[in-house]
């Protein structure tokens, strides 16, 4: 596995985020095109891979001791359930 | 700034850091609030003692009501509890103080003044439509008194103060344990302020959005809990969701607090502990999926009805345990009944009780029927008061001796106790009975039937009001003249027992190491056996250089101040307008606010204050994660669920609005494209300003800083431009509703955020100037940017949520 200088690795996802909110931008040109409910999921999965990049490379999470990690993904995954559960809630209504 | 213009005693008391005080300041502040809500559901006793009163009017009447209750939940319960925790939790686990002792001193002045600021809301009109705070009448239109937004801004106050204690403790509690001290082995008592503090720290961020939303609905005219589109629902979820676990973070506490002092009075440790904790972490989970069972009658569907009867159920078994485990604590053990063991099996006692009627109310149609009748009042009193105030007494007693080195007077002790616990039933068992009569009214007539059993109420009212008065001045003259207590006078097995009484301020000469078998060393001392902590006092009380005074500063309260000005300020404005709301806030008292902020956050920041982190402590799972990180991370959690809530209530009304404009007709696409590039450019600049930093690059630092900061300032830039673009069209009125109004909201929140990482920028640039953060001291830096990062990925959500969906 190539090992990336630290000055490359932050350029290349710089790029990859970029990258990523470009598409969002191109997509919304498309939307009619596209089934709501997948231009929504596209849209909100590319944030949340966004998101991911900013946390894993920029927040150093991937490379923090492995206990802060979790506790980070454990406190996200709660959170995500909690919500998720509000959500269902809320559409009941 | 000078100290020096204090009198020694006062300065000491203003600017102390030291957990011991800051926590006898919880204390002390907890038990004035305590008086000042007592006193007033006394009064609101007399006005229901017989029919057609009218000792108070209507809406006193109701102002009353709600800010007993507010005070009660808020300023009385759970800081009681982080009383005895600040005090009590770093001896407990070995530690010399909390992890951040000038935040910890910050909390508690951020809760006297939104303590006091609740108080100065009855000046202009005190909040009057219950606890609950539900919508829609707290619109404008329902509720146009502006002490309602003081007491907003005083909720907002206090929040901020919880938030600050809980990552205190968490980090305190993980990462500053005594050697040997682990966590399967450490006590109830700061097991179940732990298991608070997550609780703490999902739901009082949602209670803060949620406060925030109902500032700006009544500020500036939005509707997100107005709106006919759900809006009321909308703060039921909201609320609720935060609401009910809430009756478990003020009533955790004191059940670790129990757990604590029955097995110290039954002479045998604490029954299947390992399981008291399990059921502790089990309930505080399940705590989470129950705030349905508040809207059984909101047509909330029958779905979810069935799902919130069975969670409610559910959360109702960990209890069981916990009060099985004490019972089997007790049998056959030779209980020495002092006031505190009296206190605590009386909680227990009265705890089954409230919660045995809670679980009535899990079921829909019971709930149907007792809804909002006295019935529902006695269950929740039995809990919090029997459970968690005559708990919480029993912790006043327990640790007394420790606190001021002497003994309170038993017998008064023992009589307030049966005083109490009589007085306490006669108040709260007739509400039971009074089923069919409705909460919140201010008064009744004769043929109600109501009369006899609500004067038995008040009767018991007042001998449980007065039964405290003996508390008082038990404890007032047994610290000037009770006998001297020595450091153990209970015979007590952990740790705060070691220590002389009163502890001295340095705590522990040595920190001690604790063997795997539970006993304890101190230094090269001998063991002393857990089980009968008598302690060597030559080894202890030396006076070492960590004192009182070089652990003071003055920026806490000064800090808080400032706060208390800035949102007493954005409260007592008056509406310029009806209809549609503007707001005229009170610009010199925001203004006063903004400058002592910002000059005490440079005081801050400028001060030395030193935290000695002990090497070699207990501190699994986060060994190798430094304090400050910890933090970092841990109030990012928060946040987390703060801008959730935010984004949650933007599906919710967007969902429940029939119409939403379509994809680039309110906002311009290319504006938030180009403010999604120039905040991830700034997330480059910030990570590489770090990286410039670790290899030392002074320059590269500089670069790094001026470029984050550039291009923060190009954010907000092209915001404000779009801002002013929208305002000029109009767009920002009650004509557009919700769409304007939680874009508006959601992103405005996000701007302070980042305006916020801006001033951190600059301090960090000055200091880079000065020198600082490229000779291996980069922490700052990486702290600095886990919050810019984390404000970056907000927006990565933001920007399709608000621009492309």
């Amino acid at each position: 596995m190539i090992k990336l200088n630290t000055t490359y690795l932050y350029l290349l996802v710089f790029a990859i985020l970029v990258g990523g909110t470009d598409i969002e931008f191109n997509l919304a040109t498309l939307q009619a095109t596209i089934p709501y409910n997948y231009y929504v999921s596209i849209l909100l999965g590319l944030a949340g891979m966004k998101a991911i990049l900013i946390a894993m490379f920029y927040q150093h999470l991937k490379y923090e001791p492995r206990s802060l990690s979790s506790w980070v993904i454990i406190g996200l995954v709660i959170a995500s359930l909690l919500m998720s559960l509000s959500f269902l809630q809320l559409h009941g209504h | 700034m000078s100290q020096d213009i204090f009198p020694p005693r006062v300065r000491r008391w203003l600017f102390t850091t030291n957990h011991k005080e800051v926590g006898i300041l919880y204390l002390v502040t907890a038990l004035f609030f305590f008086v000042a809500a007592g006193l007033l559901a006394l009064t609101m006793r007399t006005q229901l003692s017989v029919p057609d009163n009218h000792v108070l009017s209507e809406t006193l009447y109701n102002q009353f009501v709600t800010v007993h209750g507010l005070l009660m939940i808020f300023w009385v319960l759970s800081p009681f509890a982080f009383g005895f925790a600040n005090y009590i939790i770093p001896l407990q686990i070995g530690a010399r103080d909390l992890a951040f002792p000038r935040l910890n001193a910050m909390s508690y002045w951020f809760y006297l003044f939104s303590g006091v600021a609740i108080i100065m809301s009855f000046i202009f009109g005190a909040p009057d439509l219950g606890w609950t705070l539900y919508s829609p009448q707290t619109s404008i239109q329902f509720s146009p008194s502006i002490g309602l937004n003081v007491g907003a801004a005083a909720l907002i106050l206090i929040t901020v103060s919880i938030t600050m204690s809980s990552v205190n403790f968490l980090v305190t509690i993980f990462k500053m344990r005594a050697p040997g001290m682990k966590l399967r082995n450490m006590p109830v008592f700061p097991w179940a302020i732990l298991v608070t503090i997550f609780m703490m720290l999902y739901a009082f961020p949602s209670f803060l959005a949620a406060v925030l939303l109902l500032y700006v609905d009544r500020a500036f005219g939005t509707f997100y809990f107005s709106s006919i589109q759900g809006g009321a629902l909308l703060w039921d979820n909201v609320f609720w969701f935060f609401g009910h676990p809430e009756v478990y973070i003020v009533l955790f506490p004191a059940i670790g607090l129990i757990a604590d002092v029955i097995p110290t009075f039954a002479r045998r440790p604490l029954y299947g502990s390992k399981y008291v904790i399990g059921s502790m972490i089990a309930a505080a989970i399940i705590s989470f999926i129950v705030w349905g069972h508040h809207m059984f009658v909101t047509g909330i569907g029958l779905t979810s009805t069935k799902l919130y009867t069975v969670t409610t159920i559910a959360v109702s078994l960990p209890f069981d345990v916990m009060v099985i485990a004490m019972i089997e604590t007790l049998i056959k053990a030779r209980v020495k009944l002092k006031a505190a063991a009296l206190f605590a099996l009386g909680a227990i006692a009265l705890f089954v009780i409230g919660g045995i009627t809670g679980v009535y109310l899990a079921s829909v149609a019971l709930d149907h029927a007792l809804r909002g009748t006295y019935f529902v009042v006695a269950h929740f009193h039995y809990i919090m008061v029997g459970g968690s105030i005559m708990g919480l007494i029993a912790g006043l007693y327990y640790w007394f001796p420790k606190f001021t080195g002497r003994m309170y007077n038993e017998t008064v002790a023992k009589i307030h106790f049966g005083v109490s616990f009589i007085g306490f039933n006669i108040l709260y068992f007739p509400m039971f009975l009074l089923l069919d009569m409705p909460r919140r009214i201010q008064t009744y007539a004769p043929d109600t039937g109501w009369g006899p059993l609500n004067s038995l109420a008040t009767i018991g009212g007042f001998i449980f009001g007065g039964a405290q008065v003996l508390l008082f001045l038990n404890l007032f003259f047994s610290q000037r003249r009770g006998p001297p207590s020595g450091p153990n006078p209970w015979d007590g097995w952990t740790l705060e027992w070691s220590l002389p009484s009163p502890v001295p301020a340095h705590d522990f000469d040595t920190i001690p190491t604790i063997a795997e078998d539970g006993t304890y060393r101190f230094g090269n001392g001998s063991n002393y056996p857990n089980g009968s902590a008598h302690i060597d006092d030559s080894k202890v009380g030396n006076g070492l250089a960590y004192s009182h005074l070089e652990g003071m500063s003055p920026w806490p309260i000064v800090m808080a101040f400032a706060a208390f000005l800035f949102f007493l300020g954005l409260s007592i404005g008056q509406p310029s307008s009806p209809n549609p709301v503007s707001y005229k806030p009170f610009w010199p008292l925001i203004a006063d606010g903004a400058i002592l902020g910002v000059i005490s956050l440079y005081g801050y920041s400028r001060e030395r204050f030193s935290v000695h982190e002990e090497s070699h402590v207990e501190s699994w799972p986060f060994r190798e994660v430094p304090n400050v990180k910890l933090g970092i991370w841990t109030f990012l959690g928060a946040e987390v669920i703060f801008f959730g809530v935010l984004i949650g209530a933007y599906f919710f009304v967007r969902t429940n609005s029939a119409t939403w404009p379509a994809v680039g007709e309110l906002f311009s696409i290319r504006n938030g494209f180009a403010m999604t590039l120039v905040l991830l450019t700034s997330s480059l600049t910030a990570i590489m300003a770090l990286a410039s930093a670790k290899i030392g690059s002074r320059n590269g630092l500089i670069a790094g800083l001026l470029g984050t900061l550039g291009l923060g300032a190009s954010f907000l830039y092209i915001k404000a431009t779009e801002w002013i673009e929208l305002g000029t069209h109009g767009v920002f009125s009650v004509a557009n509703g919700l769409p304007a109004t939680s874009y508006f909201i959601t992103t405005g929140t996000h701007g302070v955020h980042v305006v916020a990482g801006m001033c951190m920028t600059v301090y960090l640039l000055a200091n880079t100037v000065r020198g600082r953060y490229t000779n291996g001291d980069y922490h700052a830096i990486e702290h600095f940017g886990l919050y810019w990062h984390f404000v970056d990925i907000v927006w990565v959500f933001l920007f399709p949520l608000f621009y492309l969906i």
